[in-house]
């Protein structure tokens, strides 16, 4: 047996040698997650076999549009672009900002959203994103199509042959009240600690109407934190705020994790970026209301 | 598979190519040795190549996604004898000791300079944090990406 290598031209026929291939049968987006462990197997003397189906050229997948209040980002979006589209710039400040701490340059270059989401890292910063901002992926495959919350995928995965088309969400209210952070061993090209991303809608004299928190790669997978979020809503904010908001955060994960040797430095870590994040969300809408951050 | 695509300028042709295979694979297999495996993970850059004008690491990228693209290397830097701008600067910087970063520096300042002719230090140091170097404490590579941005300005 060996792996083939098949790129089909649209997403119909993506999905029906998918289905033909059944389990021998993986989706290759980028491939900088998939080439990763591809090597390891060949390493490990398990020689790979079956079927790689290439969805990166798809029509489909590519491309991000506006339909009115609703942005479109397509699974194909590579990161580079992410951080360089003009839509995504002046729409989704939050999605450039995380974009540019995804590993490297040359690394950003090839991988995908979409490819971010279905390799199923608890780690995944683009997945913290689209949680963040309550994201719907789109997705299909031989049986027909669903929509599901990306941070339900993100946590039940994927059905087999399933390929994610791209993802709905709403164009932010205030899109500069926005901040990621994310907490790597090294300066850069690291996978995450812990990754945090919210974005938050302003009223008035800076009150929160609301707010999507998301934290990655201290849960199963990144998730909104909804104890953090309704302690941020309605109130003026205040110094006492953003630390009782991190410490909900916090919190969680230590319910998620237990006690684990790591949580001596993650809690108070963990604690001090997201209260640090929150205020500069705030700070960013303050300065930049409206559309234009 | 058949795998059509430009390398350097030259246009290849070549059957029975494992789609599967990293670039690097490839192209070291076709005697095109300058680009290097030093982690096979995408981590440390020495196998940085451009794909249609952009740094990628070869060693993650399979060899199926070179179809119809233009692939260049270090060997496609210098010009016969004449050494590209870039070549010239890290030698005169003294920005390679060991060398075995260096062609993958070398791709991603190519990359950058031809994106950013005259990049601030931000843009130099987002275009070389994925490339690591033992060596050098990467100060003298910076200098040689300034020094070949001004001499590619003296002579456009």
């Amino acid at each position: 047996m060996s792996l083939e290598y098949l790129t089909p031209a649209s997403l119909q026929e993506a999905c029906a040698a998918l289905a033909q291939a059944g389990p021998a049968g993986r989706i290759m987006a980028g491939g900088t997650d998939l080439m990763v462990e591809l090597r390891a197997q060949r390493l490990a003397g398990r020689e790979p076999a079956g079927l790689l189906v290439d969805v990166a050229g798809l029509p489909e997948l590519q491309g991000a549009r506006q339909e009115g209040r609703k942005i479109w980002l397509g699974a194909s979006l590579t990161f580079s672009q992410c951080q360089d589209h003009p839509l995504v710039r002046e729409h989704l400040p939050l999605l450039a900002e995380a974009a540019r701490r995804v590993g490297s340059l040359q690394i950003r270059n090839v991988a995908t959203l979409g490819g971010n989401l279905g390799n199923q890292s608890a780690a995944a910063d683009g997945v913290t994103v689209l949680a963040a901002l309550g994201a719907v992926a789109r997705l299909a495959s031989s049986t027909g199509e669903r929509q599901a919350l990306v941070e339900e995928v993100a946590g039940q995965g994927l059905a087999p042959g399933e390929i994610i088309v791209g993802f709905y969400l709403a164009a932010p209210a205030s899109p500069a009240a926005a901040a990621f952070a994310k907490v790597i061993r090294r300066q850069a090209v690291g996978i995450a600690r812990f990754n945090l991303a919210a974005q938050l809608h302003l009223e008035g004299e800076g009150r929160i109407a609301a707010a999507g928190v998301a934290v990655g790669a201290v849960f199963p997978s990144p998730r909104r934190v909804p104890e953090a979020e309704s302690l941020l809503l309605g109130r003026r904010p205040s110094p006492d705020m953003w630390e009782q908001a991190a410490q909900a955060i916090s919190h969680d994960m230590l319910r998620a994790c237990g006690e684990r040797p790591s949580m001596a430095y993650k809690e108070p870590a963990l604690t001090r970026v997201a209260a640090r994040a929150l205020e500069l969300a705030w700070r960013r809408g303050l300065a930049n209301p409206g559309r234009r951050p | 598979m058949r795998l059509r695509f430009s390398l350097n300028g030259q246009a290849l042709d070549l059957a029975d190519v494992d789609g599967s295979q990293s670039l690097l694979g490839l192209l070291r297999g076709l005697g095109f040795t300058g680009s290097k495996e030093g982690c096979g993970v995408g981590e440390c850059g020495a196998c940085t190549v451009l794909l249609d004008g952009l740094a990628v690491d070869s060693c993650l990228l399979p060899a199926a996604k070179a179809q119809g693209r233009a692939v260049r290397t270090v060997e496609g830097l210098a010009q016969g004898d004449r050494l590209h701008p870039l070549q010239e600067a890290f030698l005169e910087a003294g920005a390679v000791q060991c060398g075995y970063c260096t062609p993958g520096m070398l791709m991603s300042a190519t990359a950058l300079l031809e994106r950013h002719p005259q990049p601030g230090q931000a843009q130099i140091g987002e275009a070389l944090e994925g490339n690591l170097c033992r060596c050098t404490g990467y100060q003298d590579i910076i200098e040689a990406v300034r020094l070949a941005a001004a001499k590619m300005e003296s002579k456009p």
